[in-house]
């Protein structure tokens, strides 16, 4: 019992991560049809920024870190949407994802030329690793903050989205750019808000991909927003529900593979979710949620 | 396939191009240059490779340099001496480490065990829309390298697997890049090829005539392979020693940047990238190890490479998205210098 | 009030609108005609700069507005309800209308011209908060034209609003264009359909090839059976 609700907070906080990360990719999606493979870079980012600030100005507090881990996310969001994306609007998609390949590719050797490869460590964020026993359940605290972030981030996102009208607007653009703009909304600050958000996102999730890994290095954001295009692509890509679903059931699925799997196969856990997941969309192709069974569409 | 006989003459003339540069190189090249040379050609066949599938589907495509993973560790796995085997894969499975192949048998059935593995890929990928399949191929580049990286009995893991007979010489690697550019200007210029372009163009309109575009895709993801499956052998067998990360993102950034700068559409465009970009991967390869230029010493910049590789997607994206050659192959080129030669306006 | 001169529109090599000019007076209702693929939708789109002209310049209330894009032209008092109603699928009724007004900062004002459209159209305020696919041609076409309402405008073009409608859906869209007139809207209303259109528009233009080939009182246009016959496909009297 204890183990059981040990694993499911475990698979609970890991799915939220990988929810925030794949809400991101999905609005930046369905707002202009950008893949953003450069989402990962974005956490990289934070991550040096909390470095430099946790190690250049000696300020440890994480009430003072955290916001600027957060912060700096958003901003760099946006920054790469007017230099790396506007340049490419209304392009095929296929040139907004490259471009977005690209951006990444600068991005993680730009880090590489100036800090080098070696990781270097956050110790702030110990205090997220500590554990809290409830009961006789021992829980890291990280675990904790990450489902209760993920589902206060999620449910502010609804609202934002239900009841401002830029957030009705960027629920319209996903389908219908121009007719929005007839609205007298600048399609500008639609795509805007929409980086912002997904900076926001993306931000909270550094924090807690840092207070996993315990230091930042170039390549930090690769894994988990593979993992979080994966769970798009799994609730059905451009989806907004689906991007949280699509989460949730990998953060279970990884959560699972680590319980059953033998110690010598642990390696291997990527591996057999991918297949798992190839072997869904070979059932479901759209994904869980994705309402597109036209073939061959978009790109 | 029938290939039409402008295209062969494109391919031809290509094919030929480097075939002079290798006997060039075979002649007078110095052994660094010739190494050079070779793992140009290697990726020249990758480029041309993925440009089967890339440029004829649409589909961005990042899981190609795992095909080249697998065809090189098979043959690897087949082709090495029983004497190193038993040392280097003490417990390998299947009994790997008590026989050997000779490399021609390890490369022929490297090449059916890739196909065989891109067969059931290419199942699920042809059923994807292009962003999904995009992220499908991501996907699969990462499961080979988890599986080559976990299972150390069969392929020593993060270690380098050494002792392969390099029986590869650049006699063989010309006619490969030959053959490649062949089979991929034949593909391309073929009616399956026509309609897949077509297709990806337009999808509503190429079904409503009948294109069967899952097949067509299917069989440009195969041809692919199986190109890529020749490239990874080829390399394999010449330079003797492998490890994962020579079959993970250094190379798929490469190869996808020298396609994209030449031209994803275009063959010749593949070429032409493929020459560039290694012309400027060299150049920042030297600049990168701190030289002294002009009596200036300069500092190390670990990292300087792959800032080139993205600038060039980046800048390709931004100012010439369809690459420098667009769609034009080096025949539709000459072809239209003679039209305007004869006073034919053209567009 | 509106003028536009000399409007080019090109896609590529092919000129879709060509030299094109059109007035509009202070609450007019304006309609211009022509057939599929005469160039109309492209004009409007470019009027209202969704679309990029090649040529030409528009005045709107005494201003040069010619370079300014589709947002600001909203604000400053022009809209399109667009072809094919293009209401927001996944929004609710609710939500349509509030985007309308997405230019506005005054809620009570809002909130008073909501309830006028929900009066006028009681469909509407019995599906006010489902969303907008569930409603059928008719319904969204009204939706459409509240929304476009709900920026206050003072110029409004109607891109075929009786597409696709059943006539007695048509009979009551055109019944409400001519009871906005009294609000003080000024129309341009694009259609194929000329009978009932000319019935109570005051002038018309008629595009074809993108062309400008009749322009009119809406009676003169009646009255030449020419024009209605070869553009327009429609026996004069």
């Amino acid at each position: 019992m204890e183990y059981l609700l040990q694993q499911s907070m475990n698979a609970l906080s890991l799915g939220g991560e990988y929810a925030l990360l794949a809400l991101g990719l999905a609005i930046v999606f369905s707002v202009m049809g950008l893949v953003n493979f450069a989402h990962g870079d974005m956490i990289t980012f934070g991550g040096y920024a909390m470095f430099l600030v946790a190690a250049g100005m000696g300020i440890a507090n994480p009430a003072l870190l955290l916001p600027v881990g957060v912060l700096s996310v958003v901003l760099f969001a946006m920054f790469l949407e007017k230099v790396a994306f506007k340049p490419v609007r209304g392009a095929p998609p296929t040139t907004g994802m490259l471009t977005a390949f690209g951006v990444s590719i600068l991005i993680q050797n730009v880090a590489l030329i100036f800090v080098g490869t070696r990781a270097k460590s956050v110790p702030t964020m110990d205090f997220l690793i500590q554990n809290v026993t409830i009961g006789s359940v021992r829980i890291p605290v990280v675990q904790i903050f990450e489902t209760a972030v993920t589902v206060i981030a999620i449910a502010l996102l609804v609202v934002f989205l239900k009841r401002t009208t830029i957030g009705m607007a960027m629920r319209a653009a996903a389908r219908d750019v121009s007719t929005v703009r007839l609205m007298g909304v600048r399609a500008d600050r639609v795509i805007a808000t929409a980086f912002a958000i997904s900076g926001f996102l993306a931000g909270l999730a550094t924090i807690f991909v840092l207070a996993r890994r315990g230091a930042v290095d170039p390549f930090m954001g690769f894994t988990p927003v593979l993992k979080a295009f994966v769970a798009a692509v799994i609730g059905g890509f451009g989806s907004l529900p689906g991007a949280v679903i699509g989460g949730l059931v990998l953060g279970v699925a990884e959560v699972m593979m680590q319980v059953v799997l033998p110690e010598s196969m642990a390696g291997f856990r990527d591996a057999f979710i991918f297949t798992a997941v190839g072997v869904l969309l070979l059932v479901r192709p759209q994904g869980i949620l994705g309402e597109r069974p036209d073939f061959g569409e978009k790109s | 396939m029938m290939i039409e006989r402008r295209a062969l003459v494109g391919a031809v003339v290509l094919g030929l191009g480097i075939a002079v540069a290798g006997f060039l190189v075979w002649g007078f090249a110095a052994p660094y240059h010739q190494r050079l040379f070779f793992t140009f050609l290697v990726n020249l066949i990758a480029v041309v490779g993925l440009q089967v599938f890339m440029g004829n589907s649409d589909i961005t495509h990042f899981g190609h340099v795992g095909f080249m993973g697998i065809s090189a560790y098979v043959t690897a796995i087949l082709a090495t001496p029983v004497a190193v085997k038993r040392s280097a894969l003490a417990s390998a499975p299947f009994g790997v480490n008590t026989f050997e192949l000779s490399p021609l048998v390890a490369v022929v059935l490297a090449i059916l065990v890739t196909l065989a593995v891109a067969f059931l890929v290419g199942l699920m990928m042809v059923r994807q829309a292009g962003v999904a399949a995009t992220i499908a191929t991501l996907a699969f580049l990462v499961i080979v390298h988890v599986v080559v990286m976990n299972w150390v009995d069969l392929t020593r893991g993060p270690r380098a697997f050494y002792g392969i007979p390099p029986k590869a010489t650049i006699g063989w690697a010309v006619a490969t890049a030959f053959g490649a550019i062949v089979l991929a200007r034949a593909f391309r210029d073929s009616k399956w090829g026509l309609q897949l372009r077509a297709s990806s163009e337009d999808v509503a309109a190429a079904s409503a005539v009948g294109v069967p575009i899952r097949k067509l895709r299917f069989a440009a993801w195969m041809l692919s392979a199986f190109i890529m499956a020749v490239a990874g052998a080829l390399f394999t067998l010449f330079v003797g020693t492998i490890s994962p990360k020579s079959f993970y993102f250094d190379l798929t950034f490469l190869t996808i940047a020298m396609l994209i700068l030449g031209g994803m559409h275009s063959v010749t465009g593949a070429v032409v990238g493929c020459v560039i970009v290694t012309a400027g991967v060299e150049t920042m390869r030297f600049l990168e190890s701190g030289p002294a230029v002009a009596g200036m010493q300069l500092p190390e910049m670990f990292g300087l490479t792959g800032f080139f590789l993205g600038l060039v997607i980046v800048l390709s994206m931004a100012f010439r998205p369809s690459g420098l050659l667009g769609s034009d192959e080096i025949d539709d080129i000459w072809h239209r210098r003679r039209l305007r030669k004869a006073g034919v306006e053209v567009s | 009030m509106f003028r536009a001169e000399n409007i080019s529109v090109s896609y590529g090599p092919i000129r879709a609108v060509r030299d094109v000019s059109l007035a509009v007076g202070e609450g007019e209702i304006v309609t211009l005609l022509g057939p599929n693929g005469a160039g109309k939708s492209s004009l409007i789109s470019a009027i209202i700069g969704l679309v990029p002209k090649t040529g030409g310049r528009i005045a709107f209330r005494d201003e040069d507005v010619t370079v300014l894009g589709t947002e600001a032209l909203v604000r400053r008092g022009m809209t399109v309800t667009p072809e094919g109603r293009r209401v927001f699928a996944d929004l609710t009724v609710a939500e349509n209308l509030r985007l309308g007004a997405a230019t506005r900062s005054d809620p009570d004002g809002i909130a008073g011209d909501t309830e006028k459209f929900l009066e006028m159209f009681p469909i509407l305020r019995k599906r006010f908060h489902s969303a907008a696919k569930y409603l059928s041609g008719g319904e969204q076409q009204m939706l459409a034209i509240s929304r476009s309402l709900m920026s206050r405008p003072r110029f409004l073009m109607l891109d075929e609003p009786s597409l696709g409608l059943a006539p007695r859906i048509v009979d009551q869209i055109f019944e409400f264009l001519v009871q906005l007139r009294t609000w003080g809207v000024t129309m341009l209303v694009v259609e194929q359909n000329a009978h009932e259109v000319l019935e109570f528009a005051d002038r018309a233009y008629v595009l074809a090839s993108g062309a400008m080939q009749f322009s009119g009182t809406a009676e003169d246009l009646r009255r030449s059976g020419g024009v209605m016959e070869m553009y327009l496909g429609l026996e004069g009297h």
